[in-house]
């Protein structure tokens, strides 16, 4: 039965990896292994600025997410604020709302924004900042669920040992939610480098990240060297969440140096 | 005695959450080099005390002064005080050298003379060899010693151990309670130690307060707390006594006549201890090896009274019973040093003698 599930998890993938290695150019027929479409892929300059795109969408916003996010998880779990839980399950709209509907507010949002005070030209910018919007939601759940489960007597112990308020922040808080805090990130790279509706509304000229060179592209019919690019979205992805998880493993977060 | 020699002044401290009162109106003094517990029950407040010293926690009231200065305006981070968690609160990320020096490194000591009072202080503590271990690597006994290490190296004026022995097994705990007793008088510093096992704070203490519902019930020497206290709370909280209630028939010469279920009992009234006055409700305590069996009636004493065994417990040492006298159950401890109430057995009767000097009139209404 999970063979079965997991089949149907990973059967498309596989299709997609399999043939980008096809020879044939058209159609669903297997015309011998290759690696020619690495190669055409390699060519492409339409393909390498949008990956180069992708990458400076997906680090920029993650690293703002990343801190932002953490620093309300900290507020939101440390400080009095009124309505609390109110504020809290505020945080999970953006979660639940739909893709299609979050990109047409944000776009909505940024014309009239350009209208009134000039700001905001589709582009780069724009789909950071889009971007940014719907990563805090999951970097402030997934860091507040550490911050949650982390022993509240261990900031106290830091403070009666002489510690004030920022230096526990720097060498107890943080080296003990580090964890959630990576975690965090590699969740927010992921769906930004996945992300197609939101980049797709938000994105001006000369913005063009790989998700929408894909489907761009698969308008005019699914081609190898597409099969190919996917492929190598594919293993990005992979090897970032290995990293992610090798990196959890053996992390030592040391604050203090050795005496 | 003069101000300097206070290390803790403690004056009409409150402290609300909610509807719940954990203190109310509690006021004391803690001399200098002091080995003092809060003795109570859970919920008696007695953490939050500790809290309210140490500053993670502010009273809603009252003052506080540390070595003479108000705490008031001080937070936690700059008191000379430290504390020993009950969970230990040991780094995790930290190995055991690092947990120990991160006061020190949080008050920027120069590192060679962090690392000489390091290995000092893991030297009395007896853990010389767990530095480069994690605090997941070690025994519990282990943790407490690292916690007490990691205080004590800061040299606080007053450091607090909120029950540091209650997670570890019985031999280990006495054997940490000598350790504890001896650093003590060693390094001079005032201890203020929580705890709810009445023995550990007899056995340890140079005062006690006992604690209930966020008040102290009585502060004193162990001594005292057991021969002489105040209520029926403190009574029963340390060991356990025999509680008599009647009224107040006569009062004489230095004694009172109280008619209780037994009968008339004759105690010691003293000037200095609560005012009586005929008619009114009086509770005494008498511990139960102060109560006297035997099987003959005794002559020439009085608060003589006639019961049954109902049960004989042999402890080794000392035989536990229980005798009925009337409606009234007593409990009595006597030691088996050869006395003829050895023979006693369940369902016998006996005489059992309320020596009037034993006899403590509590202060309860």
């Amino acid at each position: 039965m999970s063979a079965l599930l997991y089949a149907f998890l990973y059967a498309p993938i596989l299709v997609v990896i399999v043939y980008s290695f096809n020879a044939a150019r058209f159609g669903s027929t297997w015309g011998g292994f290759t690696t020619r479409w690495y190669g055409v892929l390699m060519e492409n300059p339409l393909a390498w600025a949008a990956a180069r795109n992708t990458l400076i969408l997906g680090l920029v916003s993650t690293g703002i997410a990343t801190v932002l996010g953490s620093l309300l998880a900290f507020g939101l779990a440390r400080f009095r604020i009124p309505l609390k839980s109110f504020t809290i399950g505020l945080l999970r709209v953006p979660i639940f709302i739909p893709d299609i509907v979050m990109a047409v507010a944000l776009l909505m949002f940024y014309s009239l924004a350009r209208q009134w005070f000039g700001l905001f030209e589709l582009g780069l910018p724009t789909m950071i900042v889009a971007h940014v919007t719907f990563q805090i939601p999951f970097v402030t759940i997934v860091v507040g669920a550490r911050l949650a489960g982390m022993d509240p007597s261990l900031e106290e112990a830091s403070r009666d040992l002489g510690a004030n308020e920022i230096q526990t922040f720097l060498h107890v808080t943080l080296p003990l939610i580090a964890p959630g805090i990576i975690a965090a990130s590699m969740l927010a790279f992921t769906l930004s480098l996945d992300d197609f509706v939101v980049s797709f509304f938000t994105s001006g000229p000369g913005s063009t990240t790989l998700p929408i060179l894909i489907y761009s592209s698969v308008k005019r019919g699914i081609t190898p060297d597409i099969n190919a690019l996917s492929t190598f979205i594919i293993a990005i992805s992979m090897a970032a969440t290995l990293a992610a998880t090798v990196l959890q493993r053996s992390w030592k977060y040391r604050s203090i140096r050795d005496i | 005695m003069d101000l300097a020699s206070w290390a803790i002044e403690a004056e009409g401290l409150e402290r609300r959450y909610g509807t719940v009162e954990a203190l109310r109106q509690v006021s004391f003094s803690i001399r200098k080099g002091e080995f003092f517990s809060l003795l109570g029950p859970s919920g008696c407040g007695k953490t939050t005390l500790l809290r309210l010293i140490a500053g993670l926690d502010l009273p809603d009231a009252g003052r506080l002064r540390i070595d003479g200065k108000d705490a008031g305006g001080i937070p936690a981070h700059k008191r000379p005080v430290n504390t020993v968690f009950q969970s230990y609160a040991l780094f995790p990320h930290l190995n055991i050298r690092q947990n120990i020096a991160f006061g020190l490194k949080m008050k920027g000591v120069p590192s060679a003379e962090t690392r000489s009072r390091v290995d000092r202080i893991m030297e009395v503590v007896a853990i010389e060899d767990l530095g480069d271990r994690y605090p997941a690597q070690i025994s519990g006994g282990q943790k407490q010693r690292v916690a007490l290490a990691r205080a004590i190296v800061n040299e606080p004026q007053v450091l607090l151990l909120d029950e540091p022995l209650g997670a570890l097994d019985l031999k280990l705990r006495r054997q940490l309670q000598d350790e504890l007793q001896g650093l003590q008088r060693r390094l001079g510093i005032t201890f203020i130690h929580v705890t709810h096992d009445q023995e550990e704070a007899l056995v340890m203490s140079d005062r006690i307060a006992v604690m209930n519902a966020g008040r102290i019930e009585q502060l004193d020497t162990g001594r005292q707390l057991y021969d002489q206290p105040r209520t029926r709370f403190v009574a029963q909280f340390l060991g356990t006594c025999n509680l008599i209630s009647g009224r107040v028939q006569g009062i004489g010469n230095g004694v009172a006549t109280v008619g209780t279920e037994l009968g008339a009992l004759t105690f010691i009234h003293l000037h200095n201890s609560k005012t009586l006055s005929i008619g009114g409700t009086v509770h005494l305590a008498l511990r139960p090896e102060k109560l006297h069996i035997s099987r003959e009636k005794p002559s020439g004493c009085g608060n003589v009274f006639s019961g049954v065994i109902q049960q004989v417990i042999y402890g080794g040492a000392s035989t536990q019973y229980q005798l009925d006298v009337g409606a009234i159950r007593l409990h009595a401890t006597l030691m088996n040093n050869g006395a003829a109430h050895q023979f006693l057995h369940e369902g016998d009767r006996a005489y059992c003698i309320l020596a009037e000097e034993s006899l403590v009139l509590l202060e309860d209404e």
